[in-house]
């Protein structure tokens, strides 16, 4: 019968190495497996497989039997609790919503973070915490959707203790224990001996294992309310207007410059289209906002494995790309809808593209050292061939 | 271990590629001193047209490089062919020599034939400059990242996908085109005189060779810098 | 421009980007050539000692 956890003949290369050569475990509910062993063994590539992080050469990954990921590319995302050995949260994001985000349902946070030392931080930014404080955030991102649930889930945790103090490591053994107890399936990667002593079956990675008993820890339930939609893009769009700082502010120079050089009073046709149009263009061609944030801590690997869509903030992207075409529309020839409404989804649509092929870079080692903007000259035609349309 | 000298190596690839030099150096001579002139109705710059003997064959040995790279793409992706991974970092090399070549010299004869360098109704030039963007991508992506599965299939999937950019520009080239019916300028198509043909025959077996040539010398070097990596891996281990 | 000046860019900017090729591909090989000889260096250094 397969586990909560299920990792099966898994083969993992990274880098130049094979990592994982066809290697399985399965964490049954109430089981606390913890993975031990020197570093660079390939305790993360356990856990970063088992939640659907890492492509498969073989086997497959299944969290609560459903798919995670199999070698023919195929990928799930059913509920689990995460954490990661980075934090992978953003800066922007504030303590209380990243909690709830995580669990996907609202509930009594203030209670859950006065546990954690940190109800006095549930409104503040995660970049104001000290390292300690923002490791217990992704902590308990990664803990809260087995807390708020009756049936069981899988939890998957690497070296969830690196820069917690005693106390708290004490309170997440404790906590682990008491999750174990209300059937939920745990996955840890730690060197710590407080979670091995608290461990069902510790795995000195990869193949020496030792079975302990454990006395059975208590389960409380955190009561949860309404199911929540995270729409975190649009969020830390609206907080750190990252939108108008990066796209808004090409766009308008664009319109600027066009400006200083030709008399707007002076332009018809196509000229006049494509001048209306270029700064939207413009604005697209800066990619997705939330693109460069979620880069922080590795913030869009743990979100990857919430949402098939990477975040994004498209409709401010509608709006902002409408207002410059509605900006460059009224200074030339004055109000014209169908102009405005182009602008808003050619950007948009601009800017999904370039954010897509950022997406596509993630997997490198040092993701911000391509020129990803040269795949972007392609852009051009379908601009070129609205503004030819429109002035038709 | 036996040591290893690169100049003690087989060295087909670069012979190979010096032979497709020596070829285009004739080609050049040829095109230049041997050719015959074209007609000053059928050409607005007939002296430019001249560029036409290293500018097809170019575009032709970038269409080899670039279905090589392609090919090579998909290999690594799905069979995780170390061959193929070579034979990927070799033809974006190519691809983008042969393809900078083509597009430097279709814009030249652009300017000098058209009164433009650039022409958005013509299919073959835009395919090329994206193409050959792409290749520009992948050479300098390569070189910034360290070698491993992330790195090779991040840029063979970019090498796939980007193919997808062939038709996609084929579609917006020739929707611009139905817009803007021009004249349709006169390239290779036509009847060609016999002697030029000869001259553009050799050309493109001269740019063919050296293509391969380069290929083959650049699939080489990726296999030692590979076994390098491999040994010096090896003697760090003997190290600990 | 006339037509002779354009022939002569054109065929320069390509003898640039054929030169420029080369040199990478032998760039590579002299790279190559020099990471080898410092480890067979340092491996006769470790067999030696």
């Amino acid at each position: 019968m397969m586990g909560i956890i299920d990792l099966s003949e898994a083969t993992v290369l990274r880098g130049r190495s094979k990592v994982l050569d066809k290697w399985s475990i399965s964490v049954n509910s109430g089981e606390i497996v913890c993975l031990a062993g020197e570093n660079g063994c390939g305790k993360s590539t356990v856990i970063e497989t088992a939640s659907g992080l890492i492509p498969l050469e073989n086997g497959s990954a299944t969290i609560s039997e459903q798919l995670v990921r199999d070698s023919e590319g195929r990928r799930g995302r059913p509920n689990f609790g995460l954490c990661l050995q980075d934090d992978c949260v953003m800066g922007d994001e504030i303590v209380g919503e990243r909690i709830l985000d995580a669990a996907g349902f609202d509930f009594d946070v203030q209670g859950l973070l006065k546990n954690w030392g940190l109800d006095h931080r549930i409104h503040d930014r995660v970049a104001m915490l000290s390292g300690g404080q923002r490791r217990k955030v992704a902590l308990l991102s990664g803990l809260v959707p087995a807390m708020i649930s009756e049936t069981p889930v899988a939890v998957l945790l690497d070296e969830p203790d690196s820069g917690l103090d005693d106390d708290s490591i004490k309170n997440l053994a404790d906590t682990l224990r008491n999750l174990a107890a209300g059937g939920h399936a745990i996955l840890v990667s730690s060197h710590d001996s407080r979670i091995i002593e608290v461990s069902h079956r510790v795995i000195r990675f990869p193949f020496e294992e030792e079975k302990f008993d454990q006395e059975k820890g208590k389960f409380t339930l955190i009561g949860k309310g309404n199911p929540r939609k995270s729409n975190v893009g649009h969020r830390l769009n609206q907080r750190t207007l990252s939108g108008l700082a990066n796209n808004g502010i090409a766009g308008l120079l664009t319109l600027g410059a066009m400006l200083a050089l030709l008399d707007p009073t002076q332009l018809e046709g196509r000229i006049l289209t494509a001048f209306i149009l270029a700064p939207a263009l413009t604005a697209g061609l800066c990619g997705n906002p939330i693109h460069r944030l979620s880069l922080e801590n590795r913030a869009y690997a743990w979100w990857s494995t919430k949402s098939a869509i990477p975040q994004n903030a498209i409709i401010h992207s509608l709006i902002l790309c409408g207002g410059l075409t509605f900006l460059a529309s009224m200074i030339t020839s004055g109000f014209n809808w169908q102009l405005i409404l182009s602008g808003a989804i050619l950007g948009a649509a601009t800017e999904a593209v370039v954010g897509l092929l950022s997406n596509a870079t993630l997997r490198l080692a040092r993701p911000n050292a391509v020129m990803i903007r040269l795949l972007t000259p392609i852009l051009i035609l379908p601009w070129a061939l609205v503004v030819d349309t429109l002035t038709a | 271990m036996s040591a290893m000298r690169a100049s003690d190596m087989n060295i087909k690839g670069e012979v190979v590629a010096m032979l497709g030099f020596a070829g285009a150096a004739v080609t050049l001579w040829l095109g230049m001193m041997w050719a015959p002139s074209v007609s000053i109705s059928a050409f607005k710059a007939p002296d430019a047209q001249r560029i036409f003997y290293w500018h097809v064959p170019s575009a032709w040995a970038a269409m080899i490089a670039f279905g090589l790279l392609f090919i090579g793409s998909i290999y690594w992706f799905f069979k995780r062919s170390d061959w193929a991974w070579r034979l990927h970092v070799a033809s974006s090399e190519a691809g983008l020599a042969t393809g900078l070549m083509c597009v430097w010299s279709g814009c030249i004869w652009g300017a000098a034939e058209w009164g433009v360098p650039w022409d958005w109704t013509d299919v073959r030039l835009n395919t090329f400059a994206i193409l050959t963007l792409l290749s520009l991508y992948l050479v300098m992506g390569r070189r910034s990242q360290p070698d491993g599965v992330e790195t090779r299939d991040t840029f063979a999937a970019f090498g796939m996908f980007g193919f997808a950019l062939v038709p996609l520009t084929y579609i917006a080239t020739r929707l611009w085109q139905i817009r803007h019916p021009g004249p349709v300028v006169a390239t290779s198509e036509g009847s060609l005189n016999s002697d030029m043909s000869i001259v553009l025959f050799l050309g493109a077996i001269s740019f063919t060779t050296l293509t391969v040539g380069y290929v083959m010398a650049g699939m080489r070097l990726t296999k030692l810098e590979m076994r390098l990596e491999e040994l010096q891996g090896q003697y760090e281990e003997r190290m600990k | 421009m006339s037509g002779q000046t354009y022939l002569t860019v054109a065929y320069l900017g390509m003898i640039g980007a054929l030169a420029l090729w080369t040199w990478t591909v032998f760039a590579r090989s002299k790279t190559l050539q020099n990471k080898i000889d410092s480890l067979e260096k340092a491996l006769a250094r470790d067999e030696s000692e």
